[in-house]
This record gives structure tokens, C-alpha cells and sequence, in this order.
């Protein structure tokens, strides 16, 4: 019967793969499409990071090389350990507790200790939580060095199998800590933990930055030294390192390390699962009455309040819903982070670093703002989008009215959130209102590619929502992106004009009024974009069906 | 100007599937109308293509004599729409959902701040209106929608499946409303498979049938003079035979003995 059950709970997973992708011709090819894009962008990551490494091994002595590599594999397995804890512990209160086949499967006379067990199996060795992240971030960086140290087909057949096997490990530990956790605080009690884990994970990165640096890594390497303990826990990533230098050629035996791997990836995965059977229903029974709980207690709800209009409304929800503000504050953290690396090692790379750091600054301020004021069901999910907005389509209210209150929500936060990171930008280095305004400018035409992609999908006669094709939706998804790099540049024309050859008329001018032509420019691009982005999202509102 | 809903021609496809194949309605003001149809009749699909939630494929149709298409803010003023499966903000409180909802149509101040109130005092849920949305059983929601779509006094009000989710109180306190709304002159368009609803509180019904209209009259004249009830009518008009249902149901109980 189990048997049963287990072949019933596989067959639903690969019916529901199937009819995602691969159910008729058209979805055929356009996941075939997808997988070739995907493919093409991974070579180019890895004829990039290839150059990379190259540089980095030439400039260290020969007799280096081969440690260079031990430690340039320990740095992409230990990446990409952090990578998939992180993801899986983001991931795990939304992907493996709330979902919304349990309570049908818990319904059903299949053991809820099997349930939970392939549930637990799937979202660590199939979700896409793990999976994409270990194409993402696995892929590329293996894949190059390969190609650096001329590995043969032995290796690009068994290096990713072997960081899969590796990954298990971390997922399954990020799961198992959530679930503890969980056991132990609510849901609010671990956000507030996450946060305090951020704030604690700052103030050492800001001391670490700001610090001497040389002797707070001897401490470290200290202290490890007096908790070798520590390093059975690192085991599993010694042994996948070893693997995989051993199938790029160097002289180390494979079979222990695989040995050891497998015993931890196997040993792990069956701890886990026996831990999952004794407390995922509690925890879940929990969380759904703590959900309850939470929702029915409504924070600073006037009787006879204040009701001032959609865009307040919007917010509030936005600002009650603490998975969202987890989100931000997350995001927030990496951001901090990000220009304290920023302007502590002030790299001299040129104008296209200095474009790329402006656009990773302007996408995580939009990504902070959508985060904390857009819920995670909306976007990821057309469908909810649509019905969430079945009361505003119905009421009397036109398209540019719509387009107008939607464009209110996400830009006026932003421009009250964004004064925080210009104190903060102008604290660190004075350069905050380089950095804010194009994070603002940046977001704006994101907005109104969007709106432009949504007039595209529908007028290719393409459905809105979930049965998109991949291709479009990977267009609607990512092309906005594209955008940073383009706005941005004429703003690094303004700023490095006196280095690029092609602008010598501009060498006379003094680089404000050059600032100010190329911001201009910039300016009249963005309304060139908005006018008419604003009027086709009206008219693909009034045309909406939901 | 007589009519609440004016329905001329209306066609809706998705793709190359014809869900509604060209009908015309007329439903005056005053009075309480019943649409009946089996499941996949295109019931709810002519409601939110009267709501403006989907664009017809062809023909007009005219709210208390304004386009909807033409004239779509003066149309939907004097609407108020509550679907089968209302999906409301869950981050909002009842009270909260009701005021932004009644604020979309432009109501505004201290009376509708009482109005919210006697609304949820009627419909026993004074205790929960500060509570959030989320935490709302089915039937609190399907309340919360009902009195959110009441609130601006909407001259036509449209509801598929009014009863469903509730308790026989409040069922009983909707069907009360219903009526009352007709005594102020107001309409209801309401789509029902409870044919005692239908019975009692509609004065005209239509019953739609594969996308057509079968039959549009009062709920005397669809029963005829043999003394038929709504429901034997209903079953032969959409080809369902009642012996042949027996039949069915036998057999399928005989397999699964």
C-alpha cells in the first residue's frame, strides 16, 4: 500500500511537470526555448568567469596553483552552501508548510508520515528553490573551471551530480532549522530572530569592513584552531571539494571522499526525515491556529479612523503582512552590506563596474520597495493578482485612474524609503544622490516596461496570467532588467565623459554641465517611456479580464 | 427609463469555445430576478460580463440606460456585484474592506461610518468587523461582500449564488434584504441553483441553457398550468430527465454494493 501511495505521489509531481512544460508542442518547444537561452547565457558566464580565473592563477607562482584551486573550489561549494541554506529557510513557511494540496493529501488514508516525508523530499531534491539555484550558481562558476584546468568529459558529466549530492546536505540542515525553530517561537518570534541574525551578521561585516581586517582573520583562524570540532561540520564540503578537484584531474583518491558524501547526504536525508514524521504535524497544526490567531488580532485598527483611499489602503496591507517585511529586511541587509562593500573598497574598474554597481543599488532599492509593499502571492502568481483586483474593476473607476493609484502605491514608498539610503549613501561616502536617483529612475521605467510587456503579451494574442508561454513570461520577467544597464549608462556618461574617447566635444564643459545634459537626457528618455507606458496600461486595464 | 439591465446580443467566446451565444435580457427596475441555468450554462459568465469583469465578444450591454462599455464609470456607479467566490483583501479588517469598498463608488463620511456599522449589526458580525479578513470563516466573507456591495444603495445589484456559504439565518436575512431592496424600487439579478429561492423570492426568472436562453418569464408562467414544480421544468428544459437521473444513480449504487 505504501508502495502505492509513494507511485501515486510521484506520478502527481511528474503529471504536474508534464502539463507545465512539456504537454503539448507549443510548450515543447518553448521549453526547449527556454533551456537553449538559459544554456547560451550560462556559456557566456562561463567564458567570463574562465578569463577571470585565468588572471586570477596567473598571478600567483606555479607551486601555488594547485592550493589556488582547492580553495577557489571550497569558495564555490561554500557560496553556494550559503545560498541554498539561506533560499531554503526563506522558502520553507511558504513552499513546504503552506501549500495548498496538504489538507486534501491529509484527507486522503495515505500515511501522514509519508506525506510529509515526499513533501520534504521533493522541495530538497526537486523544488526549485535548490534546482535553480544550483543551475544558477553552480553551473557556471564548476563548469569554467573546468575549462581552465582542461578536465575532461568525466567531469561535465559527474561535477553537478556532485554538488547535487553535496546540496542536499544544506537544504535538508535549513529545513530542519526552520522546523526547529518553529517548534519553538511562532512565526512572528522567528522573524524577529531572522532580524536580530541580520543585525548581528551587519554589525560584523561593518566591523570586519571597517576593522583590521589582518587581525580579526587571526583571531578567527584562532579560534577555529581551538574548535576543530567545527570542521566535522564542514566535512561534507571537504569531500565534495575533493570530488570534484579529483575529477578535474588533480592526483586525489575519489572513492573516500564520494564514501564520506554520500554517507552524510544519505545519513542526513534520513535523520531529517525521521525528525520531519515526529514534528511536522504539530508544527503545522500550530502555525495554522497561530495564523488565526495572528490575523484575527488587528493592530492599531481606529473604530471610526482615518480611511484615507486606496494607496493608504494598499499600504496597510502591505505593512501587516510580516512575510513581506522578512523580505525587506533581508533584502535591506544585503543592501547595506552591499555599499558598505561598496565604498570600503572603492574598486577603480572603470565604467562598466561603476554602471553594474549602480543598477545592482538601484534593483535591490525596487526590489526592497515591491518586497515590502507587493504581496509574495501577487508576484509570483497572476492568478491572485487577478482576483484581488476584481473590486476595483468592477467599481467606477477608469483605467488611468487604476494606473494612477497602482503607481502611487510603489512610488511614494519608495521615495520615503529611499531618504533613509540617501543619509545613509551620503554618511558612507557623498554619494547618496548618485545612488537614490538612479534607483528611483530606474524603477520608473521598470514600472512602465512592465506595462509595456503586459500590452506586448496581450497583444501577441498570448494569455495574462499563468498560462503564458516561458518564453514570454521569461521575457516579461527578466527584460526589465535589461533596462538598468541602459538608463544607467547615460548617466556614466555624465560621469566619466572625460574618459571616454567619443566624447571629446564634451572635454570643454565642466562635468556639471555635463552631468546635467546626460541627466536630461536620461530624464526625456524615462517620459518618452512613461507617457505612453502610462496610457497603454490604462487601456490594458479598461480591457483586463479577470 | 425603465430598465435596470439591458442585455442586447450579448456573445462572449474564449477561444474557439462559445460560452454565451448572443442573448438578450431586459430586466426591469423593481424587481427580483432569478437566472437558473446547470453548471457551465454561462450563468456566471454573463454576470461578470455585466460587472465589466470580462468584455463581451459582441453586443451592448446598459446599465439603468448607461453603456457599459461607453459610458463604464456612470454604469458601474449604479452596480453593486458580489461573485460566488469573493476574494477579499485579508490584510484588511471587515470594517476596513467595507468603507474602501463603499469609497470606490464615492460614499464618504460620518453616515457611511454608521451604515458600515448597522450593516454588520445586521448581519451579527458587529464583534467581528474589527477583526482581520483573514481569520474570517467562508460565510463571514460572503457576508462581508454582500454588505460591502450594498453600501452605496446600488440601483441594480448583482449576485451569483447569494445564499451560498451561509447559515439558514443568514440566508433567510439576505432573501429579507432582497426583498426589500425591490420595495425601494431597486433591482436584483441573482443567480441561484436553489430553486426554492428562485420560487419564492424572484418575481421573473431566465433559465440559460449552453450559452442560450430558454425560457424568460415570471415563475408562474415557466411552471405552466399543469402544476409542475420549478425544478421538474428546470430539469426538462436543460435535458435532464428525472427518471433517467434515478436510473443513473441506481446503477452507479448497485457497483459500488
Amino acid at each position: 500500500m505504501i508502495l502505492r501511495h509513494i507511485s501515486l505521489l510521484i506520478g502527481k509531481e511528474i503529471l504536474i511537470v508534464r502539463n507545465a512544460y512539456f504537454s503539448s508542442h507549443k510548450k515543447i518547444l518553448s521549453t526547449l526555448g527556454v533551456g537553449a537561452v538559459f544554456f547560451l547565457i550560462m556559456l557566456a558566464v562561463i567564458s567570463s568567469l574562465r578569463r577571470g580565473f585565468n588572471s586570477l592563477l596567473e598571478a600567483i607562482p606555479p607551486e601555488m596553483a594547485e592550493t589556488a584551486m582547492v580553495s577557489l573550489v571550497a569558495v564555490i561549494f561554500l557560496w553556494l552552501t550559503a545560498i541554498i541554506f539561506l533560499s531554503v529557510v526563506m522558502d520553507s513557511q511558504k513552499k513546504f508548510f503552506h501549500t495548498a494540496d496538504l489538507e486534501l493529501l491529509m484527507a486522503t488514508p495515505v500515511s501522514p508520515g509519508l506525506v510529509f516525508s515526499f513533501r520534504f523530499l521533493i522541495f530538497v531534491l526537486f523544488s526549485s528553490t535548490t534546482l535553480s539555484q544550483l543551475l544558477i550558481f553552480g553551473f557556471g562558476p564548476l563548469f569554467a573551471l573546468g575549462r581552465v584546468v582542461g578536465a575532461g568529459i568525466d567531469f561535465y558529466l559527474l561535477a553537478l551530480p556532485v554538488a547535487y549530492l553535496y546540496l542536499i546536505i544544506p537544504a535538508a540542515l535549513g529545513i530542519l532549522l526552520i522546523m526547529i525553530l518553529l517548534k519553538f517561537f511562532s512565526p512572528k518570534g522567528i522573524f524577529r530572530i531572522a532580524g536580530l541574525f541580520n543585525i548581528v551578521m551587519t554589525v560584523a561585516w561593518i566591523a570586519f569592513i571597517t576593522g583590521d581586517q589582518g587581525r580579526i582573520l587571526a583571531f578567527i583562524v584562532e579560534k577555529l584552531g581551538e574548535w576543530d570540532f567545527l570542521f566535522y561540520l564542514l566535512r561534507p564540503l571537504d569531500a565534495a571539494s575533493e570530488i570534484t578537484m579529483g575529477l578535474m584531474g588533480f592526483e586525489i583518491s575519489l572513492w573516500r571522499p564520494f564514501g564520506e558524501l554520500s554517507l552524510f547526504a544519505i545519513g542526513g536525508l534520513g535523520i531529517a526525515v525521521y525528525i520531519i514524521r515526529k514534528l511536522y504535524y504539530p508544527i503545522y497544526d500550530r502555525l495554522k491556529s497561530v495564523t488565526v490567531q495572528e490575523k484575527k488580532y488587528s493592530p492599531g485598527v481606529k473604530k471610526t479612523g482615518f480611511q484615507p483611499g486606496v494607496v493608504l489602503t494598499e499600504w496597510k496591507m502591505a505593512i501587516r503582512n510580516y512575510e513581506m517585511a522578512q523580505g525587506a529586511l533581508g533584502m535591506g541587509t544585503m543592501l547595506l552590506a552591499y555599499f558598505f562593500v561598496l565604498f570600503s573598497i572603492k574598486p577603480e574598474g572603470g565604467v562598466l563596474p561603476f554602471l553594474l554597481n549602480l543598477g545592482i543599488v538601484g534593483f535591490c532599492t525596487g526590489t526592497i520597495v515591491s518586497i515590502f509593499l507587493t504581496p509574495a502571492a501577487i508576484l509570483e502568481d497572476q492568478e491572485v493578482r487577478k482576483r484581488q483586483y476584481w473590486l476595483l474593476k468592477v467599481s467606477p473607476i477608469n483605467g488611468k485612474t487604476a494606473v494612477n493609484l497602482y503607481w502611487q502605491s510603489f512610488f511614494l514608498p519608495q521615495l520615503i524609503l529611499g531618504i533613509p539610503f540617501l543619509a545613509l549613501g551620503h554618511w558612507m561616502g557623498g554619494n547618496g544622490l548618485r545612488l537614490f536617483f538612479p534607483a528611483v529612475l530606474v524603477f520608473l521605467v521598470m514600472q512602465t516596461t512592465n506595462s509595456f510587456l503586459a500590452y506586448l503579451v496581450e497583444y501577441a494574442g498570448f494569455a495574462w496570467g499563468n498560462n503564458v508561454s516561458p518564453i514570454i513570461r521569461f521575457l516579461r520577467d527578466f527584460a526589465p532588467i535589461l533596462f538598468y544597464p541602459v538608463f544607467l549608462f547615460f548617466l556614466g556618461l555624465g560621469y566619466f565623459y572625460d574618459r571616454l574617447a567619443f566624447l571629446v566635444f564634451l572635454h570643454s564643459m565642466s562635468q556639471q554641465t555635463v552631468l546635467v545634459l546626460s541627466g536630461g537626457l536620461l530624464l526625456i528618455l524615462i517620459i518618452l517611456i512613461l507617457v505612453p507606458g502610462r496610457k497603454k496600461t490604462a487601456e490594458f486595464w479598461e480591457r483586463m479580464e479577470l | 427609463m425603465n430598465s435596470a439591465l439591458e442585455i442586447k446580443g450579448l456573445k462572449k467566446n474564449y477561444g474557439n469555445f462559445t460560452a454565451i451565444k448572443g442573448i438578450d435580457l431586459e430586466v426591469k427596475r423593481g424587481e427580483v430576478f432569478g437566472f437558473l441555468g446547470p453548471n457551465g450554462a454561462g450563468k456566471t459568465t454573463t454576470i461578470k460580463t455585466c460587472a465589466g469583469l470580462l468584455q463581451p465578444t459582441e453586443g451592448n450591454i446598459s446599465i439603468c440606460g448607461f453603456d457599459l462599455q461607453k459610458q463604464g464609470s456612470k454604469a458601474k456607479k449604479n452596480l453593486g456585484y458580489v461573485p460566488d467566490d469573493p476574494y477579499l483583501y485579508e490584510k484588511l479588517t471587515g470594517r476596513e474592506y467595507a468603507l474602501f469598498s463603499a469609497r470606490l463608488y464615492g460614499e464618504n463620511g460620518q453616515k457611511l461610518t454608521s451604515r458600515v456599522e448597522e450593516y454588520f449589526e445586521l448581519f451579527e458580525m458587529k464583534e467581528d468587523m474589527d477583526k482581520l479578513i483573514g481569520g474570517y470563516s467562508r460565510g463571514m466573507r460572503q457576508k462581508t461582500a454582500i454588505i460591502s456591495a450594498l453600501l452605496h444603495r446600488p440601483a441594480l445589484l448583482m449576485v451569483d449564488e447569494p445564499t451560498a456559504n451561509l447559515d439558514p439565518k443568514s440566508a433567510r436575512l439576505v432573501k429579507d434584504i432582497f426583498q426589500n431592496w425591490k420595495d425601494q424600487n431597486r433591482t436584483v439579478f441573482m443567480s441561484t441553483h436553489v430553486m426554492e429561492i428562485a420560487e419564492n423570492l424572484c418575481d421573473r426568472i431566465g433559465i440559460i441553457h449552453k450559452g442560450e436562453i430558454l425560457a424568460v418569464d415570471s415563475v408562474e408562467k415557466i411552471k405552466g398550468a399543469e402544476g409542475s414544480s420549478l425544478e421538474e421544468v428546470f430539469l426538462q428544459l436543460t435535458g435532464a430527465k428525472d427518471s433517467e437521473i434515478r436510473e443513473m444513480i441506481n446503477e452507479l449504487m448497485e457497483d459500488t454494493d
